[in-house]
């Protein structure tokens, strides 16, 4: 049975505010709507705040297309690989990648990561002052990237700029569309040449780009500009989303004291930070992801229509406490971790999940290891955005004790 | 007590396998492959445990 339609105008997908804003934002809704219409000056869209709902949806993708992956782009100019694709046409991807990205596989990276992360908090304590986003959390994620690809650590400067350029906001919060594509047709323009460069050779090359070049769909070699897609996809959700995790994670605990140094006991004594990571992940799950409905279907008491948009931000699923009793509360001592949706659901569970979680644990053990005390730099007030995923501008860290 | 698979819903999370990795194998792209389902005594908490880690609510216990 479907009630009446219920809207709101005052929410914004796009926007900048307070840290805690970016998740606090959802609380009030999700206490009044399970569903609700969203109608803002430039677009409208349903927003699913309820946590069995965005399962639910997710694992639907019949009919929760991911022809469209946001409200902020309803017309994509080209489908994204494998992100933008529906079964089965996405299967095929998928199955290709999965092996890439299994959690053995990413088990191999730890070692590389544990070094990284060392030199840099090395690096970092012996400043005494940082700004985490900056020189930490976007770096780290960059140089696994690059690796993983199988290029050359020296391109990591060149990445970081196009990663700034395709994917932060200005300091208004605002998104510059041209100044994002300029990025992406660099991004894309590299791989382009990379891979021209290695079918020339005759040798594929290192790492997973080496890989891809032998890389069949129904018995025929995939077709170059669609690695290129799948390059450029892999770029744009594997490294600000990372990165930002981690922000929101270190913001955390720079600004509670008692969580601080639960993460600094765990990781002096060397026991496994696992829970705390997936508690911070649950808490400030970073991205808003959205879908295309297909056919006419109910969701919570709305008739949802063919065409219409959905938003799923999964940070209000997290929160609800329909999937553990004190969603809206971080708590890292719980000793079992909810089965939370940081990562999606369905057949589009984030691909990288394997990948994030080592590089999360890693960073944040490491960091605390060697530099246990930290607070917020005095005088400073960091600022975050939303869109389709959440960000801080900057995390200036000081007072790292003697 | 037995492991029950929904491997429709599976979409390689692979919490149950972080949780009890000797009851939840994976196969090579990190999807659940639990080869014997049969849970051994005394394991039923973990095992509880793992099926309850699920994101996606793929996984359920029968009692046998």
């Amino acid at each position: 049975m479907t009630t009446p339609t219920t809207e709101v105008t005052d929410h914004r997908l796009v926007g900048v505010g307070a840290v805690d804003e970016a998740g606090d934002r959802f609380d009030a809704l999700r206490a009044r709507h399970r569903v609700v219409r969203v109608i803002e000056p430039e677009r409208s869209y349903w927003m699913v705040l309820d946590h069995d709902l965005v399962r639910e949806c997710l694992q639907n993708p019949a009919v929760f297309s991911s022809e469209v992956i946001t409200p902020l782009s309803p017309d994509p100019p080209l489908s994204m690989i494998p992100i933008q694709l529906d079964p089965p046409e996405h299967t095929q991807w998928r199955r290709l990648l999965a092996q890439y990205f299994s959690p053995r596989t990413m088990g191999l990276l730890r070692p590389r990561l544990e070094e990284r992360t060392a030199e840099l908090v090395a690096a970092i304590r012996a400043r005494g002052a940082c700004d985490y986003v900056e020189d930490f959390a976007l770096e780290l994620p960059t140089v696994v990237f690059l690796e993983l690809m199988g290029l050359p650590i020296d391109e990591l400067p060149t990445f970081l700029a196009w990663e700034k350029q395709a994917l932060a906001p200005t300091g208004e919060g605002d998104f510059d569309k041209d100044r994002q594509i300029g990025g992406i047709f660099s991004v894309v323009g590299y791989f382009q040449a990379e891979i021209a460069r290695r079918r020339e050779s005759g040798e594929r090359g290192d790492g997973l780009l080496g890989a891809m070049l032998g890389w069949e769909l129904d018995g025929v070699p995939a077709p170059d500009d669609a690695l290129v897609n799948c390059c450029l996809l892999l770029f744009l959700a594997g490294l600000d989303t990372v990165a930002m995790s981690l922000s929101f994670a270190m913001h955390h605990l720079a600004t509670h004291d008692a969580d601080r140094r639960h993460v600094a006991g765990l990781a002096a004594a060397g026991e496994p930070i696992d829970d705390v990571v997936e508690e911070l992940l649950r808490f400030y799950a970073v991205p808003e992801v959205g879908r295309k409905v297909k056919q006419d279907i109910e969701v919570g008491g709305q008739q949802l229509r063919a065409g219409d948009l959905v938003l799923f931000p999964l940070v209000a699923a997290n929160r609800d406490e329909a999937l553990v009793a004190g969603a809206d509360a971080l708590d890292l001592t719980t000793g079992q971790a909810a089965p939370h949706l940081a990562f999606g659901a369905g057949p589009h569970r984030c691909l990288g999940s394997h990948l994030a979680r080592i590089e999360m644990t890693v960073a944040l053990a490491g960091w605390h290891r060697v530099i246990p005390e930290y607070a917020l730099r005095p005088d400073t007030t960091p600022r975050a955005y939303w869109g389709n995923v959440h960000g801080i501008f900057a995390l200036p860290l000081a007072e790292f004790g003697s | 007590m037995r492991i029950v698979v929904d491997s429709g819903l599976c979409s390689g999370h692979a919490r149950c396998n972080a949780t009890a990795e000797d009851l939840f194998p994976l196969d090579d792209l990190g999807y659940v492959a639990v080869t014997d389902p049969t849970v051994p005594a005394g394991q039923e908490k973990r095992a509880r445990d793992a099926v309850s880690a699920c994101p996606e609510r793929a996984l359920s216990l029968i009692d046998t």
